[in-house]
């Protein structure tokens, strides 16, 4: 496995020119938006940016037709899928990590709001973790296709679901046979609050979302498993 | 027995592969055959890439799909159609076999890689046809594998890198037991290098003989429409009309050399027996 | 050691080699208990399969020329005197043969080539 950890890194480092404007194009939204405060935006793009290019690492092994070739390494195909999501939970994890020591390190004076910025950063962990652990599965065995459908599904539910809580007119909520939809958008906001104050159900929460983690990587090694290359 | 196929069948729609291959130890076996007749796909199951869909792939003993890493670490590859990511540099792909395989000789690797030409900065998709083919090849070679299954190890290259190439796959052959499986549209590297020869076509492996004695004792003959009337055709193995007459061949040069001094009597090349049983009509 | 072969010779390609290897036993450019290059590097000097090699080295081994020793290598036969005489009359009586064939060709009766035989001879 480390020698397939290494492959990545490579290869990941071969793109460090896009990570530098991917970095200013960040600043400077920063300081165009005057937006400095807003934790869940940076925290969100970066963790986000950061899970696409580990996903890339699986459509470059697909596309660049690596992949009867690297299943002829000794690696067992076990091996190259548990390797995708150690570098996914790696590179998540420190891109958080990063992103609130740099956040702590500029807001310095104000040490109040830490606990703050540290749940923001760690609900987009999770949110952007729930897109990954579908999304990883698919391309496994889709690869872009499945990328490029579930984001795009994934926008529009976004777009849809930021529309409809801000939909004062309740006509046309009505008439879309949303209300459903929008009392759950609501629920789903207020029980997030309440997780925030709740360490236990916290803990609890954090839990199902390892198992479902499990889930999803069994899934994607039972797709390699049977796949001929 | 380094690889063994056994009544191995593989079904791709209209495509049906059905064959036995052995590959013994100290051996250097060819495969020979045109494309599509399913030289890939013989690859693929020996290294466990793809199921069978009856009787066996084996590899080194073991059953093809079973493979764990340290059997891998025996096993040299060399695919037609896949390798590393071409994004990769020498440099980084020797970080990672380092970190693969236990018995990588990284000093000779690099060595190799110079004197062939290989810089080692530059990104693999950067190389020109023959260094990638000169890079998989002593790659796959850089381990000290037991076997190495080389899937077209030739395509695209001139003559004088293959000669080069050629060199390096015999002088891997030092070591006692090892063994190379290897395929090729390139009868006349086959000819100087393979021990024995499968040829293939359309699924099945329609003949297969050490590679001496089909350049020692078949032979093709060129024969008018009166010549062949006269011939002796008990040992006559296939026939193929020609403008000026027949093409003959047959198992027994020796004795046509000798009993029938004004006919052409050609020594067997790889191709003309390749040939003959591909295109001519079976006479036995 | 020196072979030259031909690949577009009607002899097969392993005579040529049981064929070369003997004749430099017989005049002796290659003494007794000399050690002949291993299967793999003859094959590799003379560009052909490695199966050749060792086939025409197995009839020279049953022919008495050579033995090969396991681990070691082929060495050329110590005393091989009988042999190598034998070599050199086969090889006299194809020349004789050959001659006999070709005087009978142009027709010649035996008669004749018994003549012609004893008037060389004293020459």
């Amino acid at each position: 496995m480390r020698g397939l950890l290494i492959k990545d890194m490579r290869l990941l480092s071969k793109y460090k020119k896009t990570y530098v404007i991917y970095l200013l194009v960040i600043a400077a939204m920063m300081i165009r938006l005057n937006n400095t405060d807003n934790v869940a935006f940076i925290a969100g793009y970066t963790i986000m940016i950061v899970g696409i290019f580990v996903t890339n690492t699986i459509s470059m092994d697909y596309n660049g037709q690596c992949l009867p070739y690297i299943m002829t390494l000794p690696v067992t195909r076990k091996t190259y899928v548990a390797e995708k999501y150690i570098l996914y939970m790696l590179s998540s994890f420190l891109s958080a990590f990063a992103v609130m020591l740099i956040f702590s390190l500029i807001k310095i004076s104000s040490v109040d709001k830490f606990g703050t910025y540290l749940v923001e950063i760690f609900l987009c962990y999770i949110i952007i973790g729930t897109y990954n652990m579908i999304m990883l599965p698919l391309q496994f065995k889709y690869n872009d296709r499945a990328r490029n459908i579930l984001f795009i599904i994934l926008a529009v539910l976004i777009i849809a679901g930021v529309t409809i809580s801000n939909a004062n007119n309740s006509l046309i909520v009505e008439r879309l046979h949303l209300s459903v939809f929008k009392t759950g958008m609501s629920g789903f906001a207020k029980w997030l609050n309440e997780l925030e104050n709740q360490p236990s159900k916290l803990i609890s929460f954090f839990i199902l979302w390892l198992i479902c983690w499990g889930i999803s990587y069994l899934i994607s090694e039972r797709v390699i498993q049977n796949r001929e290359f | 027995m380094l690889v063994q196929l056994d009544n191995m069948r593989k079904c791709y729609g209209n495509f049906n592969l059905d064959c036995s291959i052995e590959l013994n130890e100290g051996r250097i076996t060819g495969i020979v055959g045109p494309n599509g007749a399913g030289k890939s796909t013989i690859f693929k199951a020996a290294l466990g890439l793809i199921k069978t869909d009856g009787g066996s792939a084996k590899i080194l003993g073991k059953d093809s799909r079973k493979l764990v890493a340290a059997d891998r670490s025996q096993i040299g590859v060399v695919l037609a159609e896949s390798g590393f990511n071409g994004m990769l540099t020498i440099n980084d792909i020797t970080t990672v076999m380092e970190s693969m395989y236990k018995t990588f000789d990284k000093k000779t690797y690099l060595e190799k890689c110079e004197s062939f030409g290989l810089e080692r900065n530059k990104k693999i998709n950067d190389f020109s046809t023959g260094m990638k083919a000169k890079f998989k090849l002593l790659t796959a070679m850089s381990y000290g594998a037991k076997v190495l299954v080389l899937d077209e190890p030739m395509i695209g290259l001139d003559s004088v890198v293959r000669s080069e190439l050629l060199d390096e796959i015999r002088a891997f052959m030092d070591k006692e037991d090892r063994a190379i499986l290897i395929s090729s549209h390139i009868s006349s590297d086959l000819e100087g290098l393979c021990d024995d020869l499968y040829f293939i076509k359309d699924g099945k492996i329609f003949f297969h003989e050490d590679t001496d004695v089909i350049l020692a004792d078949y032979a093709v003959l060129k024969v008018s429409e009166e010549q062949y009337a006269d011939i002796d055709k008990t040992h006559i193995l296939y026939r193929k009309k020609e403008p000026f007459g027949y093409s003959l061949l047959t198992k027994e040069r020796q004795y046509y050399a000798d009993n029938y001094r004004g006919i052409a009597v050609e020594r067997g090349s790889i191709d003309d027996v390749e040939l003959m049983m591909v295109k001519g009509e079976k006479c036995y | 050691m020196k072979i030259i072969i031909s690949n577009s010779s009607m002899e097969p390609i392993y005579e040529q080699i049981i064929g070369q290897i003997k004749g430099m036993i017989i005049d002796g450019s290659i003494k007794e208990d000399t050690m002949l290059p291993s299967v793999r590097s003859l094959s590799k000097d003379l560009k052909i399969s490695a199966l050749t090699v060792k086939k025409a080295y197995d009839a020279l081994e049953d022919e008495g020329f050579i033995v090969t020793v396991h681990g070691k290598g082929s060495f050329v036969v110590a005393n091989n005197r009988n042999l190598v005489r034998e070599e050199q009359r086969k090889r006299a009586e194809d020349k004789l043969e050959e001659a006999i064939r070709g005087c009978r060709s142009i027709g010649m009766k035996d008669a004749e080539i018994k003549e012609l035989f004893d008037l060389i001879m004293e020459e």
